[in-house]
This record gives C-alpha cells, sequence and structure tokens, in this order.
C-alpha cells in the first residue's frame, strides 16, 4: 500500500488485517509521537517507550475505532493518557522515595530554577544551554499546560485538533495555552532577546 | 496541519513561540516499527493469562457459590429421600421397593401402547403396584427393626400408626389390610392436603403401612398414599414434629 492513501484508508485496510497498512501508519506518526512524549516526559527511553505502547493500544483497539475524529488526534489523546498516567506515577514515587523525605527546602526537583537575573547572562549561554533551558522550563509546566503548549507550539497542531486529541472545549484550550505561554514567559524571560 | 504564527513580542522580544520553535525535534529510534510488532505479539501471547488475572476474582466467587449451592442442594435432596418408617415385623428394603418400582415402570415402557389411557397406568396406579410386589423382609430375616436408608438414628423415637395419623388429625382403624379414616379434623394437616373419610391410608413414604408398623417421629413431610373407591391419590401431608 502506498503512502498516498489517509490514515483513514489505512486504518481501514489494517482492520482488514493488512499489517503492512498499520506499518505505514506508525511509520507516519512514529517521530511527532515521540517528540511530543519526549517534551511531555522528558526523558526519551520512556517516550519511546509510551510511543510504542501507543500503537499497541492503537492496534488492539482498531475494531473499535471509527473515523469520525482525525487519526492524529485520537493517537494523541491515547499518548497524552499514557504520558499524564506517567507522570502521575512518578509524583507518588518521588512522594515516598526516601530522598524526598530527607530533602529539607527544595521542593520539586523537577520544578525550574529561576533565571539569572545579571544583564549579560543571555550572552554567555551557548546554544544547547539554552535549548535545554526551555525544555527544562516546558517540561517544568504544570500538567494542565503543558500538553496544550507543546501540542500547539512544538507539535504544531490546531486549536481544533488539540480540542479534540485533549478532549476539551475550544475556550479551555486558548486559555491554557495562554497561561502556559504566560508562566513560560516568566521562566525564560532572560533568553527573550 | 496549520502552522502557529510565531510573531515577535511588542517590546521586540522573542515570543515564546519562537524559543519553543528552536527546540530540536526528536526521531523514534530505528527500530522501532519491529519492537511494536514484537509488543503486539507477546500482548497477544498473554491475553489468556490476562483474562485470568482480570476475572479470577469473579471465577472464584463463582466456583464457590456453585459448591455451596451444590453441597446444600444434596443435602436437602438427601433429607428429603430419609425416610423414616420402620415396620416392627417386616422392615422393606428401600433398594428393593425402588427396584420393584423400576420394574413396573419398564414393563409398563416396553408394552407398546394401543390405546395409552388403558394401556398406561397412573403414576399412583405404578406406585400402588410397586409397593405391593415389593418384597418384604421380615424382622426376623434382618435380626432387629431398624430405620430405612439408613440415615435416622436408630434411638429415634417411634409411635404406632394409629398415633402418628392422629398428629396429622386422622382418626384410622386397620380394616380389610388398610388404615382406614374414620373421621378427620377440616382444619388439619390430612384435611387440607384433601383426605377424606373412608379413604384407606396404604402407605406412607412409599412404605406400605401393616398394623404394627412403627413410624419414627420427628420429621415434618410425609407422603401418604391414599385409596379410595375407583382411585388412587398421593398426598402430601405436613405433620408438626
Amino acid at each position: 500500500m502506498s503512502s498516498e492513501y489517509s490514515d483513514n484508508e489505512l486504518i481501514e485496510a489494517a482492520k482488514g488485517g493488512d499489517e503492512d497498512a498499520f506499518g505505514q501508519i506508525m511509520t507516519r506518526y512514529r517521530d511527532p509521537l515521540t517528540n511530543y512524549l519526549f517534551r511531555m516526559l522528558g526523558d526519551y527511553e520512556e517516550a519511546v517507550d509510551l510511543a510504542q505502547e501507543s500503537f499497541v493500544r492503537v492496534y488492539f483497539a482498531l475494531g473499535r475505532y471509527t473515523t469520525d475524529f482525525a487519526f492524529s488526534t485520537y493517537i494523541y489523546r491515547i499518548a497524552t493518557n499514557l504520558a499524564i498516567s506517567e507522570i502521575r506515577k512518578r509524583k507518588r514515587r518521588q512522594l515516598f522515595s526516601l530522598t524526598a523525605m530527607f530533602d529539607f527546602g527544595d521542593g520539586d526537583k523537577k520544578d525550574f530554577e529561576p533565571a539569572d537575573s545579571r544583564p549579560d547572562a543571555a550572552e554567555d549561554v551557548s546554544a544547547d544551554e539554552q535549548s535545554m533551558m526551555i525544555a527544562k522550563a516546558v517540561a517544568s509546566l504544570p500538567e494542565k499546560y503543558r500538553a496544550p503548549v507543546i501540542l500547539r507550539d512544538i507539535q504544531e497542531l490546531s486549536y481544533e485538533e488539540i480540542s479534540e486529541a485533549l478532549g476539551l472545549g475550544m475556550g479551555t484550550i486558548k486559555s491554557r495555552i495562554s497561561r502556559g505561554r504566560s508562566i513560560l514567559r516568566e521562566k525564560l524571560e532572560r533568553y527573550l532577546k | 496541519m496549520i502552522k502557529p504564527e510565531k510573531s515577535f513580542n511588542q517590546d521586540g522580544t522573542e515570543s515564546t513561540e519562537m524559543l519553543l520553535a528552536k527546540l530540536e525535534k526528536v526521531s523514534a529510534p530505528g527500530d522501532f516499527n519491529s519492537k511494536v510488532r514484537a509488543r503486539i505479539a507477546a500482548t497477544r501471547e498473554t491475553s489468556i493469562p490476562n483474562f485470568w488475572s482480570r476475572y479470577r476474582v469473579h471465577i472464584s466467587t463463582a466456583a464457590l457459590t456453585l459448591v455451596i449451592a451444590s453441597t446444600v442442594f444434596i443435602s436437602l435432596r438427601k433429607e428429603a429421600s430419609d425416610v423414616v418408617v420402620t415396620t416392627k415385623d417386616s422392615p422393606m428394603q428401600a433398594s428393593d421397593d425402588r427396584a420393584a418400582l423400576n420394574q413396573v415402570t419398564e414393563s409398563t415402557a416396553s408394552t407398546t401402547p394401543t390405546n395409552l389411557s388403558e394401556s398406561r397406568p397412573n403414576r399412583s396406579t405404578v406406585q400402588e403396584e410397586a409397593l405391593r410386589n415389593a418384597p418384604v423382609t421380615s424382622a426376623a430375616d434382618s435380626g432387629v427393626a431398624r430405620p430405612q436408608f439408613g440415615t435416622r438414628p436408630e434411638s429415634s423415637e417411634t409411635v404406632g400408626v394409629s398415633e402418628f395419623l392422629s398428629n396429622a388429625g386422622v382418626e384410622c382403624v386397620f380394616e380389610n389390610g388398610l388404615w382406614t379414616v374414620k373421621s378427620l379434623k377440616r382444619d388439619s394437616a390430612a384435611g387440607k392436603a384433601g383426605i377424606k373419610v373412608g379413604d384407606g391410608i396404604q402407605a406412607v413414604e412409599g412404605m406400605i403401612l401393616a398394623k404394627d408398623t412403627r413410624i419414627v417421629t420427628g420429621q415434618d413431610l410425609r407422603i401418604m398414599l391414599v385409596k379410595r373407591p375407583g382411585e388412587e391419590k398421593l398426598l402430601s401431608v405436613k405433620i408438626g414434629k
């Protein structure tokens, strides 16, 4: 089956047992999905693992999938749910870990440190370091702002697609993206030149 | 897919969107598809154990309920078939009684009926005939009078037929080989069950009543074979302990 087929055509073929069609769907979405999960979790291995798990779930739910919604939003929804579940697991682990018990004053380790306010600080940091700080800032966003901001500003999905993928109203999505960007702006003040 | 606009802020600084766009895109590893296929195959293989782990509580509960229900059912059936009639001189063997009943049923079944109503005797006639033809063992053969079907303890109290039937509200005398009803209370168990004056009570719980039959007390439900002119009836009569 050629790659010019639409997502829904490939899914219909996969439903009929065409393994090659499912392979094409994976090839089409594996990179954006891995990138999205990487930005959500900040851990590449975990991102790859959850991206694979997303496709496994899609495979076993093929019979229930209807083409009323775009496949892109469907797979992002599965990936988002897996990512949120993983983030919550991490929080629980952190809560009960011994290191957390003796970690006085530092609070959440994933919390982003405020930027250095020195006037020439931005000039000192390299591009790599800047990228790393931006990534950390994104990863430190509260859960409810993180997914909309990543889907919009990194994955470049439309508001409609984000609304469908996250199962939230358009107004909520816009407001969360706006609030998320505002938090990022505060965190990345020194890099906004 | 519509790409979001990335514009500078009003003060000329880069917007957060522009900063985020600078982030390098990561790609999936080359063996991504094959690993997904391997996971799909592994999930398929473990689907039966998953079913067990998901429903094990339900399955265990259902099995336990089935075992309890079976135990209760068996014990109730055993209790119902627990015959309490003993005959001082001639305790009949229950197995013989059943065998005789089977014989009659088989001989009836083997006969090709020409007229169903004539050639096929009704249930109570068959039972009566079976009871009449059943071999009888005397006390001399068995040594002692003992409860039949073996579950009633020997120490249980026994009463005579007259007293037993009197407890059911029936006054009887033994005439022409039958315990014949002379009077009965209408609101008694026997009256409610449909026994009438003049009926002959032939058997209780499948055991023919002789003049000197003794019946073990302490049983709630007694089934009587009642004979009246032109018909036989099998009646259930509940008698208090």
